[in-house]
């Protein structure tokens, strides 16, 4: 017996493949059918394994029990020419195989399966953030029809007001991912480049500690991105930074409709930097809306464009997302959201935009019927005593008790709306 | 005049046989892993001219189930076979014994 195992595991190809080749077939059946009617992958292949295993052993244990058959010997790889190929083809494979672009197709169609033509799933934004930084790490090429096709189904779910929770990371990793793309301009590109980097620094120095405006360093700033424009030579790549970031500083001077024309054209060039494009299509979309679907539509992009990482050289305009929302939440009626969206943003409020913010937030209090907590708020307005209009708000607050009606009026009559005070400033 | 035997030429003398065993055994693993992971790539070829998600589910169920039972027969062929060397080899030390 112990002469035929010798025999089975050293000499005996054939037998032993067979009995591998059964023991296969026995343990996958088991396996796949148990993993079928919902048992765990893992219980399954660990129930696999055992059938066979078991079979192997049985098979092993029938081999030596003919005691007395001849052994055919018979090796199954015999040819060294067949082996020698094989590990020729697995090099060759490995050598020529371009792994990065299969990869790179791999996540292209994971993303364009995750983006279809109808609304995003609920899990689609996770796993677009997933792929987007899986990419961004590896370094992968994805199309720019791709990542426009992203870009849109993530707009479109803001717009819906879907999935918002999950959506401003994936809107964050779509962006970075632009962002860490490389641009190979041409001569005239490289000069093109050169502006922007002199715009960049005058519009750092414009957005004095994000609570006012240097205008003529600002203004010099659009001059230098105007410059980069013409000098991008066709290049869509620095064409659309360079509209971008002159977009960032005209909202900066409150020239929101200019502004959202160069986001619109740097979409059109396939940019995929949302955070202005979204923020001023949200901002323009709120000061011209006419009905309240535009008003819904708004308060989408501006819940994505307040939820976004904003880049270094739009960091301050965060606060124009934080204050418009807040406005077309007061206008739809939802007092609660706007008092819960305005609130947090007032400590870090431009002087200009403070006193507009807190006629907002006790409008938004007397409106919900908590008028203590908006006589707080018109008190503290009143405290700063940086604008000469808080006194007599405070007056009128603290009169609504005695008409509630009339008072509302007035206050209302007396309230400069937050977007015209960003037109303003 | 007889020719002097080393202890590594003795060893593997002995054990020989089933180290090429085992090497035809991987070399026939190696094989299937290499059809495993043609198949593969011919799954994202699918993918990529967006072949019904259900089919490519199922063929990946299949696959998968394929690796883990060649992965999983080949362990065991190594943990068999260490097993049948030792009790061979303590067979033989009992025989050179009596």
């Amino acid at each position: 017996m112990i002469r035929r195992l010798h025999y089975f595991l050293a000499i005996d190809d054939a037998a032993r493949q067979r009995a591998a080749l059964l023991s296969a077939g026995a343990g996958l059946i088991p396996g796949m059918l148990l993993q079928w009617y919902g048992e765990p992958f893992d219980v399954s292949a660990y129930f696999s394994l055992a059938v066979a295993s078991a079979v192997f052993t049985l098979r092993i244990w029938l081999y030596c029990r003919k005691a007395n058959s001849r052994v055919s010997i018979k090796p199954v790889v015999g040819g060294r020419a067949f082996k020698s190929a094989a590990v020729a083809a697995a090099v060759f494979i490995l050598c020529v195989l371009p792994a990065p672009r299969v990869e790179a197709h791999v996540l292209d169609h994971r993303l364009r399966a995750l983006t279809p033509g109808a609304p995003l799933t609920s899990d689609a934004p996770k796993k677009i953030t997933d792929t987007l930084e899986l990419a961004q790490r590896l370094g992968l090429p994805v199309p720019s029809t791709t990542l426009v096709r992203v870009r849109n189904a993530i707009k479109g779910a803001a717009v819906n007001s879907s999935n918002l929770d999950e959506l401003p990371p994936a809107a964050d990793a779509l962006a970075s991912y632009g962002r860490s793309l490389e641009p190979h301009p041409t001569s005239r590109g490289a000069e093109a480049l050169e502006e922007m980097r002199l715009a960049g620094r005058l519009a750092q120095d414009a957005a004095i500690g994000h609570r006012a405006v240097d205008e003529a360093e600002a203004n010099a700033a659009v001059e230098a991105y105007t410059r980069a424009v013409d000098l991008s030579d066709g290049d869509h790549f620095i064409q659309s930074r360079a509209l971008l970031a002159r977009a960032g500083v005209l909202a900066l001077l409150g020239r929101f409709d200019e502004a959202y024309t160069d986001a619109k054209r740097a979409e059109a060039l396939d940019s995929t930097d949302l955070y202005p494009i979204v923020l001023l299509e949200g901002i323009v979309l709120a000061t011209h809306a006419k009905e309240p679907a535009d008003l819904r539509q708004a308060t989408g992009l501006l819940k994505l464009a307040a939820k976004m990482r904003a880049p270094s050289d739009l960091a301050s305009s965060q606060i124009m997302a934080v204050t418009t929302l807040a406005e077309v939440y007061y206008d739809l009626g939802q007092y609660k959201d706007s008092c819960a969206t305005a609130l947090p943003g007032l400590p870090s409020a431009p002087s200009l935009l403070r006193g507009a913010l807190y006629q907002l937030l006790s409008l938004c209090y007397l409106r919900s019927g908590e008028y203590e907590q908006a006589l707080t708020i018109a008190k503290a307005y009143a405290a700063r005593g940086d604008d000469p209009r808080s006194t007599e708000w405070l007056e009128l607050v603290s009169n609504y008790p005695e008409d509630r009606s009339s008072t509302l009026n007035l206050l209302e009559k007396k309230r400069e709306p937050l977007h015209l005070t960003l037109h303003r400033s | 005049m007889e020719r002097q035997i080393g202890f590594w030429q003795a060893l593997w003398g002995v054990v020989r046989p089933d180290i090429l065993a085992q090497y035809r055994d991987t070399a026939i693993t190696l094989n299937l892993l290499l059809i495993i992971a043609m198949v593969q790539l011919g799954f994202f070829g699918l993918a990529l001219i967006h072949t019904d998600r259900e089919l490519l589910g199922v063929l990946e169920f299949l696959h998968k189930w394929a690796t883990v039972v060649v992965f999983g027969v080949f362990l065991y062929t190594i943990v068999a076979r260490s097993i049948a060397v030792a009790i061979t080899a303590h067979k033989r030390a009992e025989e050179s014994d009596t």
